[in-house]
């Protein structure tokens, strides 16, 4: 029945002979040097993966990238832990890819009649510093922002810039059809080349079988299929290892294009930034010319050592692709040192992930506004009032210079009042108001016993509509109020027009809304007035913003204040 | 089969279906991919970010001093491909009052590359710190990979306030175009 089955679909697929095949004998036998390119095949499928499960939550658009980005490494399950793989994932195909491809040339693999097989290796690592430009950059973090700025800075610079750079960055700025664009690439058409290539490869080295190891012939399976599953797995525990060891794949703050900002390459093209760095007025050309001549001259590798029967060439070609490693592993190290001992670079450094955590804690409690990442900075509580206080209010209401009230934590409540009745030209009261100062019709001390006052107090701190007003001494206060020199300034309940502000309804948003808007009203400090009109430099909201701040203030203590962020 | 009786008249008419073959599938080909093409390359020459070039609020110049100071040059609206934003920050525009009283911009986009340059107080010089491009307080090359002096901006003032026409010119080579 079984065999049956069998023939029934062979007859239709032909596995048999694809099965048969993997038992025929492998020239040489089984050998780990061989295993570097199904390892290289396995991290590729990670990739693809990862990169699949990844694109559930990334949205390429200038508003949401850097907010969704956020959104994965800090609140999706394992977000952070698949981000991390995908992103050390593309290192670790470097590194295999880098080290299969010296164990081929060391072994001579790409000689006669295997030098098509190279070449396609060649471009397939070509593919690979495409992947990670276009991947950086989809975070739209300072790191991928400038980074790829500077990248396409120098692709504007080489033959053909003027419209190469309209085409992959999508227009004339950097914008929404750049990582739209920057997106398809990486998604779609890098992974049809890079798999393209591959089947094209696989195919060749199945007609071209390995170059033999000294030994004898043994079929594929499973002696050879063994220890690529051994080489396989163990790249990838390394690299599953690394990716927990680092914990993310990192994420800066959102793109800032004010940011004095280090732009630096990752570790695979640090020897071409280190060589620019050096390279006086030839520095395009070593920036554009360095990666062309270097996979050149890999190319170029079976044209030069062509045939086996030539060892010196052999060992002349090899020591030139030792010595040009060599060379760009001292090109990198040179560009890291010189970071290391910039203490200027380290302090900026630190400065740009304190404003990270910033950012990701903010877009973590108060989710970032469509407006696009940079908006995540204006989500603290009371921002937008702070920010006004600062440019608009601060510099009468707070510090030594002022010519106002000092207005800060208590502002409105018992103790506040309590001490403008007692002294209301003390300096931290109206005693620096140029008008209200120097005017026959400032308001004198309120000299009356203590209760008096306290009752006086509470009458006034009742019209901010607090919950916890003492009834008693309302009542008590309000003849005070009413029958002694108060109420020949103060109105206390609807529109009267009154000499000094009107206290109906003091402390609240309205009352501090009228005030902002125009504090020289007839209900306000009328002809004692000081403060300029906001009612037509600020929007309605502006103003209300900063009512509530000031409402809130009431309440707040110093280290409620202090808690508040900076604009 | 019957082609190889009469050579002539069949490789004649199996070269001809070779030709035809090829040129149906050529066009087919050029058909999926023209307009591919040229949906992809629509983007050259387009201009796809815009911000009005009308000369932007920036700052009161009384808060001038002889040191440059950034000023977020903050457009109140930007068309970016389907996209309309409003109040985007475009990038920063560097203020100074001269030696003479009058106020001179200059854009904090590094001609080298286009990264954001920095202002070091200590050396009273701009450096940037992508690839150390450093420049005088009027903007001149003094140092590093720079083809040009840093790009100087319109800006006139008007009521006491700073007003700075924002161009962001194209970063490399020594001569200013606008991006």
């Amino acid at each position: 029945m079984r065999a049956k089955i069998g023939d029934w679909i062979d007859q239709r697929i032909g596995h048999r002979a694809v099965l048969a095949s993997w038992r025929a004998p492998m020239a040489g036998g089984a050998s780990f040097a061989h295993s570097l390119g199904f390892a290289l095949g396995l991290l590729f499928v990670v990739q693809a993966i990862s990169g699949t499960v990844l694109a559930l939550y990334y949205s390429p658009s200038t508003s949401s990238a850097w907010a969704s980005v956020a959104y994965l490494e800090d609140q999706v399950t394992l977000g952070a832990f698949v981000r991390s793989v995908h992103r050390w994932g593309m290192s670790a195909v470097f590194i295999v890819a880098g080290l299969h491809l010296l164990v081929t040339a060391a072994r001579g693999g790409y000689r006669r009649p295997r030098e098509v097989q190279w070449w396609l290796a060649v471009l397939i690592l070509a593919l690979l510093v495409g992947y990670s430009v276009t991947g950086f950059v989809l975070r739209w973090d300072q790191y991928g922002y400038w980074a790829t700025k500077v990248e396409f800075g120098y692709v504007a610079d080489g033959p053909g810039g003027d419209k190469l750079v309209p085409l992959i960055q999508g227009g004339n700025e950097f914008g929404n059809l750049t990582l739209t664009r920057m997106y398809a690439l990486h998604i779609i058409v890098l992974p049809a080349a890079t798999l393209a290539l591959g089947i094209a490869l696989r195919r060749l080295a199945r007609r071209h079988g390995v170059v033999p190891v000294v030994g004898e012939a043994q079929p594929a399976w499973p002696h050879q299929a063994l220890r690529n599953w051994i080489v396989g797995a163990l790249a990838l525990a390394g690299l599953v290892a690394w990716a927990i060891h680092a914990g993310s794949a990192g994420l800066e703050g959102p793109a800032d294009p004010t940011a004095a900002y280090d732009a630096r390459p990752q570790w695979y093209l640090r020897p071409v930034f280190a060589l620019v760095g050096m390279a006086g007025s030839w520095r395009t050309i070593a920036a554009l010319g360095a990666p062309v001549l270097a996979l050149g001259a890999l190319a170029l590798l079976p044209l030069i050592d062509g045939r086996a029967d030539r060892p010196r060439r052999h060992a002349i070609a090899m020591a030139a692709l030792v010595a040009g490693l060599a060379a760009a592993v001292l090109l990198a190290k040179h560009s890291y040192d010189q970071d290391a001992s910039d203490k200027g670079y380290a302090e900026r450094r630190a400065q740009v992930a304190t404003q990270a955590a910033q950012a990701r804690a903010l877009a973590r409690t108060h989710g970032v506004p469509v407006a696009g990442g940079l908006a995540v900075f204006t989500t603290p509580r009371f921002y937008e009032a702070r920010r006004l206080w600062a440019s608009e209010c601060a510099s009468c209401h707070d510090g030594d210079d002022r010519k106002a009230p000092v207005i800060g934590p208590g502002y409105g409540g018992r103790a506040h009042i309590r001490a403008v009745l007692v002294d209301p030209s003390a300096p931290e009261h109206f005693g620096k108001s140029p008008k209200i100062a120097t005017s026959e019709n400032a308001m004198p001390k309120t000299e009356l016993p203590a209760e008096d006052i306290d009752a006086l107090t509470e009458l006034i701190y009742a019209e901010t509509g607090a919950a916890d007003v003492d009834p008693a001494k309302v009542e008590r206060a309000r003849p005070l109020f009413d029958e002694g020199p108060c109420a020949d300034c103060h109105a206390r309940a609807g529109t009267d027009a009154s000499t000094g502000p009107n206290l109906a309804g003091y402390g609240t948003r309205r009352y501090w809304e009228a005030m902002i808007r125009d504090a020289g009203d007839a209900n306000r400090f009328g002809a004692l007035d000081d403060m300029p009109a906001y009612d037509e430099t600020l929007t309605p909201n502006q103003v209300r913003a900063l009512a509530e701040y000031v409402v809130w203030l009431r309440t707040a203590s110093p280290a409620d204040e202090k808690a508040l962020a900076t604009p | 089969m019957s082609e190889k009786s009469d050579d002539g008249r069949g490789d004649s008419r199996r070269r001809f279906l070779q030709i035809a073959t090829c040129a149906v599938g050529g066009g087919v080909g050029a058909a999926i991919l023209i307009p591919a093409a040229r949906l992809a390359a629509h983007t050259v020459g387009a201009t796809t970010v815009t911000s009005a070039g009308a000369p932007l609020d920036a700052i009161a110049v009384d808060r001038l001093g002889a040191m440059p100071t950034a000023v977020p040059m903050v457009a109140p609206l930007v068309r970016d491909g389907w996209a309309a934003a409003q109040n985007v920050t475009l990038g920063v525009a560097w203020l100074r009052r001269k030696p003479d009283g009058s106020i001179s911009a200059l854009s904090g986009v590094c001609p080298h590359k286009g990264c954001a340059i920095g202002f070091s107080t200590a050396n009273a010089r701009f450096e940037c710190p992508c690839h150390d491009a450093r420049f005088d307080l009027d903007g001149r090359r003094l140092h590093g990979p720079a083809e040009r002096d840093l790009d100087p901006l319109e800006v006139t003032v008007e009521r006491g306030r700073a007003l700075v026409t924002w161009v962001r010119y194209r970063p490399g080579g020594g001569d200013r175009k606008p991006a």
